[in-house]
């Protein structure tokens, strides 16, 4: 019988980014190398271990934008694109390279990894990996949690309880429709807890939420085992915390592990090593240059002069690095254990992202640690949160603490001097929705139309991805435009819902554009 | 549109259960997209006025950045920008825009007998201030308004409540138990759990159709719960029943409900933040003695130096978590 618990949770992410309008978008890229380097890589891995008979346990969460657009056949088909153009360069670039072998080894590795991935996306997957991840939910092996409609951050919404209670509910029931249940846990954006939300969570049906370490340890009365039990919020509601610990070891560019120096080094693409005109086909028709994916050296060291890539080297060095991961987790129960009326549980939250584009080994690193883990499992198991509240219903009652797992662990991130004047336009809009929403007593058809529109792009608004793009300085004009077509585009079908002056085309239009929430 | 190639399913992927898709119709390139509607993307992306700045109605908003910062947005409505220029063109010393702090939880309060306030001097062309505050944990409201040389105010707008956040843990432990079961089929408060009375082992097989366990099931599976009950309650189903559905967060919260005392049991157990310190820890000692146990009690994280500790207590696992959280470790974002 194992000691104690280990949570893996990966929150998998993006906004939602869809330009039909454009023929190669550089955001609608985000997408398709998260396709190629995350989503897809990690399914493979969960096929490989549902192949080899290891049992496991796994915690993902996919944001309603994210599932919108891996759903979208517009953007399945751009994917298709996009990995084409992909196996066509490696292609090439196996031909460019082939009198330097290590070179040329790395780019035939490339070719031979597009192709599998094409091959997976569209015969085994049929294009929907909302569906492929799905079934490995209906076998019991990954628990999935629901999140806010737009990954709002929820505390900064707090001041229209309406907002906050839309992101919620239409997350929620946005997750029925692709997921075929009711979510039990549901991931709060950033992780950002603010007194209140739980009993919106509660309302709504929600068990479990997942906050970070100080949100508990913080939490009214000082809880009794730290983050290695849930609290119970006088609400009813679980509040699991992440362990400072396991969130360092894989996180942290010092002490981390994706900072060895086996590791491909992820900022040296061929996109900026190679001449404009021979990317050009490959990459972005205007000859701008953003990754491919292709990348040939790995981290080496705190140096210029990159050496190539070994591939056998990093898996080597992700299976090491697992092993050490199991065994500082194994030791940590065993203390946990001996001071605890009850097993510990270890709750190990990240963004899915880091497996796999940011850290390029990131998914092979889990395929060891779930196989290692099987093998230790009289020590420490592999559970997901509902089991863990199955096993133990009675908890603390505590009021968690105002937190989020942002810079400096609370709300500044996406308010400060940079995105401030966010808010007042989306408390506006917000108090605006609920004054439509009370003024139409019998809608008409294209009416219901436009509300259903006011709201999508309400939503789309409060998307925390703007904020905190626009705090960190990267793709700061994009997000900042973002943000004020969709406030202009609501505030113009309010006005045109309030004066019966509704333009049809324009509506139109912007349906299928932003064309996320099809059921509002 | 084209036509996708005949698709194999591979033999390893777990058996496919039918998910929504988004309208076929959708699938278009962005030539057709063109082609169908020529000029309307151009159409949709022309709006590049600024987003509008006039205040509706005279309004401030405070949200919390920091356990040590707020920030404060505020927009004035033009009548009320009228009189305001009416103020400053009076003679005599002219009026000071201030946001005026108070320490409450209540949005409805009133401001004349408020026991205590503070006043940051602002200019209220700047449309929105950061206001540094030195004790973290505590909840403001705040009014907008013009301070008069008199000494007198005159509030323009008041702020919704917001609390900031607390900035380290509490001191106390304070053992407070709730079970919770199913899709809250059952939420009871209980006393604290006895080493390993609630592990009920997960048997680690896949769900049936991903439905929640049924909570029958449940009651039977789970260890069995402990109500605390008065000595002289009945505690008829019904009463337990009735326990199950209290709110149970008005239970903990201290809040004095209108026919309290018409039910003892829920009275019973509104015990916590309700009385005179000292009266929790009789109640808690209580209630912990009517299940045979001893209350351990509400301890603070460190004990008298030389006291004998059990190996429990010597773990202070909240200190422990909070000794090596590092903020922001997330995301790129540190």
């Amino acid at each position: 019988m194992a000691k104690g618990y280990l949570a893996i949770i990966f929150h998998a992410h993006l906004p939602f980014v869809r330009h039909p309008e454009h023929q190669d978008s550089l955001e609608e890229n985000w997408f398709y190398e998260a396709i190629t380097e995350v989503y897809l890589p990690l399914l493979l891995v969960l096929e490989d271990l549902v192949e080899d008979g290891v049992d496991f346990r796994l915690t993902f969460s996919f944001t309603p934008t994210l599932a919108s657009m891996l759903l979208d056949p517009f953007l399945q088909s751009r994917y298709v694109r996009r990995i084409e153009r992909l196996i066509a360069l490696a292609e090439r670039e196996a031909a460019r390279t082939a009198p330097e072998p290590e070179f040329y080894r790395l780019a035939s590795l490339y070719h031979q990894r597009f192709l599998t991935l094409r091959d997976a996306f569209l015969n085994r997957y049929d294009r929907n990996l909302v569906e492929a991840f799905r079934r490995f939910q209906d076998l019991g092996k990954i628990e999935i949690l629901g999140s806010a409609a737009t990954h709002a951050y929820l505390p900064l919404l707090a001041v229209n309880d309406s907002a906050v209670q839309a992101q919620i509910q239409t997350g929620i029931g946005h997750f029925q429709q692709v997921f075929g249940r009711r979510p039990k846990g549901f991931w709060l954006p950033e992780c950002g807890y603010f007194p209140g939300v739980e009993r919106m969570l509660r309302e709504a049906g929600i068990r479990f939420t997942i906050l970070e370490t100080h949100g508990v340890t913080r939490a009214e009365p000082r809880p009794k085992w730290g983050v290695y039990a849930p609290i119970y919020c006088p609400s009813g509601l679980a509040a699991f915390a992440r362990d400072p610990e396991s969130s360092r070891q894989v996180w942290s560019s010092v002490e981390g592990y994706p900072g060895d120096y086996d590791y491909r080094e992820f900022y040296r693409d061929i996109a900026y090593d190679l001449d404009t005109d021979y990317l050009r086909p490959y990459v972005h028709e205007d000859g701008i240059r953003f990754d491919t994916g292709i990348k040939y050296y790995r981290i080496t060291g705190k140096t210029d002069q990159k050496e190539p890539y070994v591939p056998e080297r990093a898996e080597k060095k992700a299976e090491i690095h697992a092993g050490n991961f199991v065994f500082n987790r194994q030791k940590q129960v065993e203390y946990l254990a001996s001071a605890m009326d009850r097993k510990p549980l270890i709750v190990a939250p990240y963004d899915a992202e880091l497996f796999g584009h940011w850290w390029y080994e990131g998914p092979a690193w889990v395929n060891h640690v779930v196989r290692k883990l099987a093998r230790v499992e009289e020590s420490l198991r592999l559970i997901t949160l509902s089991e863990y509240l199955e096993e133990y219903p009675r908890n603390q009652v505590a009021r968690p603490a105002m937190s989020s797992w942002g810079n400096e662990g609370y709300n500044g991130v996406w308010l400060n001097g940079s995105n401030d004047w966010i808010y007042r336009h989306l408390h506006r809009a917000a108090s605006q929705m609920e004054k439509l929403l009370e003024g139409q007593s019998q809608p008409g058809p294209l009416t219901l139309r436009a509300l259903a529109q006011a709201k999508r792009e309400l939503f789309l608004a409060q998307a925390s991805d703007w904020a905190f793009m626009i705090n960190s300085g990267t793709m700061a004009e994009y997000a900042t435009r973002r943000t004020k077509r969709h406030l202009l585009r609501f505030y113009r079908l309010s006005e045109q819902i309030q004066n019966h002056t509704i333009e049809e085309r324009l509506l139109r239009g912007w349906e299928r554009q932003d064309n996320i929430f099809q059921v509002l | 549109m084209k036509k996708r190639q005949k698709r194999r399913r591979s033999k390893r992927s777990p058996q496919p259960t039918p998910a929504p898709q988004a309208s076929p119709d959708e699938e278009r390139t962005a030539e057709e997209w063109e082609a169908e509607a020529p000029g309307e993307t151009a159409a949709l992306e022309r709006e590049w006025e600024e987003l509008p700045d006039n205040a509706e109605e005279t309004k401030v908003v405070l949200l919390p950045v920091n356990p040590y910062l707020v920030h404060v947005y505020w927009g004035i409505a033009a009548r009320d920008l009228k009189e305001l220029g009416r103020i400053f063109k009076q003679p005599g010393p002219p009026a000071q825009p201030v946001l005026r702090f108070y320490e409450t939880t209540q949005v409805d309060f009133d401001a004349a007998i408020a026991p205590s306030w503070f006043d940051v001097e602002i200019d209220l062309r700047a449309g929105n201030w950061y206001v540094h505050l030195e004790s973290p944990g505590k909840s403001y409201c705040i009014d907008l308004g013009l301070r008069t040389a008199g000494g007198g105010f005159r509030r323009l707008a008041r702020s919704n409540v917001t609390e900031t956040p607390r900035a380290r843990p509490w001191g106390k432990v304070d053992e407070r138990y709730l079970l919770v079961e199913g899709d809250y089929s059952r939420v009871e408060p209980v006393v604290a759990p006895v080493e390993g009375a609630d592990a009920v082992e997960t048997p680690h097989a896949a769900p049936k159709d991903g439905e929640a366990p049924d909570a029958e099931e449940n009651r039977a599976r789970a260890a069995e719960p402990v109500i605390p009950r008065p000595v002289e309650a009945t505690g008829s189903p019904a009463e337990v029943t009735q326990v199950g559905k209290t709110p149970v967060e008005r239970l903990y919260s201290g809040e004095q409900q209108d026919g309290e005392a018409k039910e003892p049991e829920a009275k019973e157990l509104r015990i916590f933040h309700t009385v005179a310190p000292g009266e929790i820890e009789r109640k808690l000692a209580e209630l912990y003695r009517r299940q045979g146990q001893e209350w351990p009690g509400v301890t603070t994280k460190a004990s008298s130096p030389g006291e004998p500790q059990s190996r429990q207590e010597r773990a202070d696992l909240t200190g422990l978590s909070e000794s090596s959280f590092c903020a922001g470790i997330s995301s790129g974002q540190n």
